[in-house]
């Protein structure tokens, strides 16, 4: 993986990887760049997809770019991140829906639960702050782990949560469908989670964490010579990512309003890899793009997979088209662009180059 | 007691299963640092084969040496036009291609088959008990354990005193060597993957005869066994998957035996539990050097 091609990390007027000011009102500058062209394809695409296509791709996209933050970084992959929407999902869910409603829905929840009853905001940060907690304690376990180990481990981590969630039918449902959630979710709110969202995961690839966790996927014991503390970093950024994941969840809870386990296991495993792999993962321009493309590309195969008549050609109803074609442009990808579409520089790098001083 | 030797036995027969599947991963590992997402396919092919084949009235044995042949051919098709363009890609890299492979082949099973279960009868009349010392034991256990034991043997013999499996193991231990010692890289990723492919075709016969169904997704959790048993085991080392393939067959039948009928829902969390717990005591597996590639 150590091409050539790919930006030096390190700054090269310091030894040691500090993000220096003005280094920082440039990564900046380039997460409003990036901010700014989401919310313009957000909005050029409302009156073509339609709300509803362009808040799912908002919040897609807070899981992707915190899918970034861990795998993008570190270079480990996880197949653990649906996992943690889920969480956030049924959490919210638990957490906003009036008392009432949890009597039909989940009538044998147990009463310290069934009394609580918040509101969305407050439901957001509580639901964002516990799953941040659980992640870290299974990431803890998780970074203690080599690459590939860590990677099956991460898909533990989803078998683990998919079976809690089929297991515990008096918070979950179990296999059925969790309903009654109200509609909280718009395109607005969508909107600033996702800007939100590309701003975290640039300060955090900027910050001195960032960087050196990066170091350590280039170089493991090059960056382990030089002090850093490879298990802190990938825990941090493993936290980051279960918290983004929980905030996806959260927000398209209530804006699905109903859903089961089987919505968060290894379609939407594999539609989060793909995006960030297609778009290139080691940039959040990469998480953004790939998520645009694969759900807009989504949303016109759609009509493929219903079938479609061509003139004299029609084809009946192609299930899985979707699929199948996202698998094999990201073989594709992977083939002729290893490191995705937009994988190799941030907007700001490819402005003012890679973090090369004009000094 | 009898309960215990009985649970004991479907644990050895379980295990054996996983043990094929995850010698064939650690295998494949072992050679082009590929974990195979797909291998899990080559059980359905089996499957599929036998599916299809149970219609003509070809013979028992001839049917299931066809549904095995059928999963290694599958193996090298599969490495000659997905994996061998990425030779040389990065672990993750590769582990995301077979894992796209994976989902074309999951697709494909469910558009041009059909994505309901299919029927595969052919372990009828094997589900009867036997009498073993006293013991009532399933005929297709015994079977399954018989079976797998012995190509385990085989696989070993073939690896420790051929030309072309001890090139294979040397290969393990360092392909760029080996291949300076005038082993041809071909015959060896070649070899791998069509034993790779004929043990995933042995266990899926095991797996479908169990079953008695196939359908398009049924290699999922055949394939999450195979990993964790070779990661537990210390991904690359062969005795390790196959120590890791029993102790997982083992875990999985005492947690379904024992575990109280209100946490049965919760089985395979519970088995992924343990296997963390076993990982975080031992990071590189239990056979895994430290400091291995990993």
């Amino acid at each position: 993986m150590a091409d050539s091609t790919r930006p030096p990390l390190a700054d090269t007027k310091h030894a040691w990887p500090v993000a220096s000011d003005d280094t920082l009102v440039r990564e900046m500058s380039g997460a409003g760049l990036l901010a700014a062209l989401l919310a313009l394809i957000a909005f050029a695409g409302l009156p073509i997809f339609g709300s509803g296509v362009m808040t799912n791709l908002l919040l897609t996209s807070v899981a992707v770019i915190g899918l970034q933050v861990f795998s993008g970084n570190s270079g480990i992959l996880s197949f653990g991140h649906a996992g943690f929407v889920a969480l956030g999902a049924y959490a919210s869910g638990i957490l906003t829906m009036p008392s009432a409603m949890k009597g039909t829905v989940l009538p044998n929840l147990p009463g310290w639960i069934a009394g609580i009853e918040l509101g969305f905001i407050t439901t957001l940060v509580v639901t964002v702050a516990v799953v941040g907690v659980i992640g870290a304690l299974i990431g803890f376990v998780i970074v203690r782990l080599a690459g590939y180990s860590a990677a099956i481990a991460s898909l533990g981590v989803l078998v683990i949560v998919h079976s809690l969630l089929l297991g515990l039918p008096d918070f979950t449902r179990g296999a059925q469908t969790f309903y009654g959630i109200a509609p909280l979710t718009t395109f607005p709110i969508a909107l600033v989670a996702a800007l939100g969202a590309i701003l975290v995961a640039r300060l955090f690839r900027g910050s001195r964490a960032g960087l050196q966790l990066r170091a350590s996927r280039e170089d493991e014991l090059a960056a382990q010579s030089f002090g850093v503390n490879i298990r802190l970093r990938r825990l941090q950024a493993w936290t980051i990512a279960a918290m983004l994941a929980a905030l996806s969840g959260a927000l398209l809870a209530h804006f699905i309003t109903a859903f089961s386990p089987k919505q968060f296991y290894f379609a939407m495993t594999f539609g989060y890899l793909v995006m960030l792999i297609i778009g290139g993962s080691a940039t959040v321009a990469g998480a953004v793009g790939g998520t645009v493309i694969v759900i807009i590309l989504n949303e016109a195969l759609r009509q493929l997979e219903s079938g479609f008549s061509l003139g004299p050609i029609s084809t009946g109803p192609m299930f899985g088209a979707t699929q199948v074609t996202l698998a094999v442009l990201m073989l594709l990808v992977m083939y002729f662009r290893r490191d995705g579409l937009f994988g190799l520089r941030e907007p700001d790098e490819i402005i003012f180059g890679s973090r090369r001083r004009a000094e | 007691m009898d309960i215990f030797v009985q649970q004991l036995v479907n644990a050895i027969a379980l295990g054996g299963t996983y043990a094929l599947l995850a010698l064939g991963v650690a295998l494949v590992f072992s050679i082009l640092g590929l974990v195979n997402f797909a291998h899990g396919e080559l059980l359905t092919v089996t499957g599929y084969a036998l599916f299809f084949l149970a219609a003509t009235s070809l013979p028992l044995p001839i049917t299931i040496l066809i549904g095995i042949a059928a999963a290694a051919g599958a193996a090298l098709l599969m490495q000659y036009v997905a994996f061998r363009p990425f030779r040389g890609a990065s672990g993750t890299t590769l582990l995301l291609t077979s894992f796209a492979v994976s989902v074309v082949l999951q697709i494909l099973f469910q558009d041009l088959i059909d994505p309901r279960g299919k029927p595969v009868p052919i372990a009828a009349g094997l589900n009867r008990l036997v009498d073993v010392f006293g013991v009532n034991i399933a005929l297709l256990q015994l079977i399954s354990i018989g079976s797998s034991l012995t190509l385990l043997l085989a696989i070993s013999l073939f690896l420790s005193r051929t030309t072309l499996g001890i090139s294979v193991r040397a290969a393990a231990q360092d392909f760029q060597v080996t291949r300076l010692m005038g082993i041809r890289a071909n015959a060896v990723v070649a070899t791998v993957f069509a034993v790779s492919g004929l043990l995933a075709g042995a266990a899926g016969v095991l797996w479908v005869a169990q079953r008695a169904i196939v359908d398009p997704f049924m290699g999922l959790a055949p394939v999450l066994a195979a990993f964790v048993a070779a990661v537990v085991g210390g991904l690359g080392s062969l005795p390790g998957a196959v120590v890791a393939g029993f102790l997982l067959g083992f875990i999985e039948i005492m947690v379904r035996a024992f575990l109280p009928a209100e946490f049965q829902p919760l089985r395979e969390g519970v088995v992924w539990m343990i296997v963390i717990a076993v990982l975080l005591i031992r990071p590189e597996g239990l056979f895994g050097r430290a400091g291995a590639r990993a």
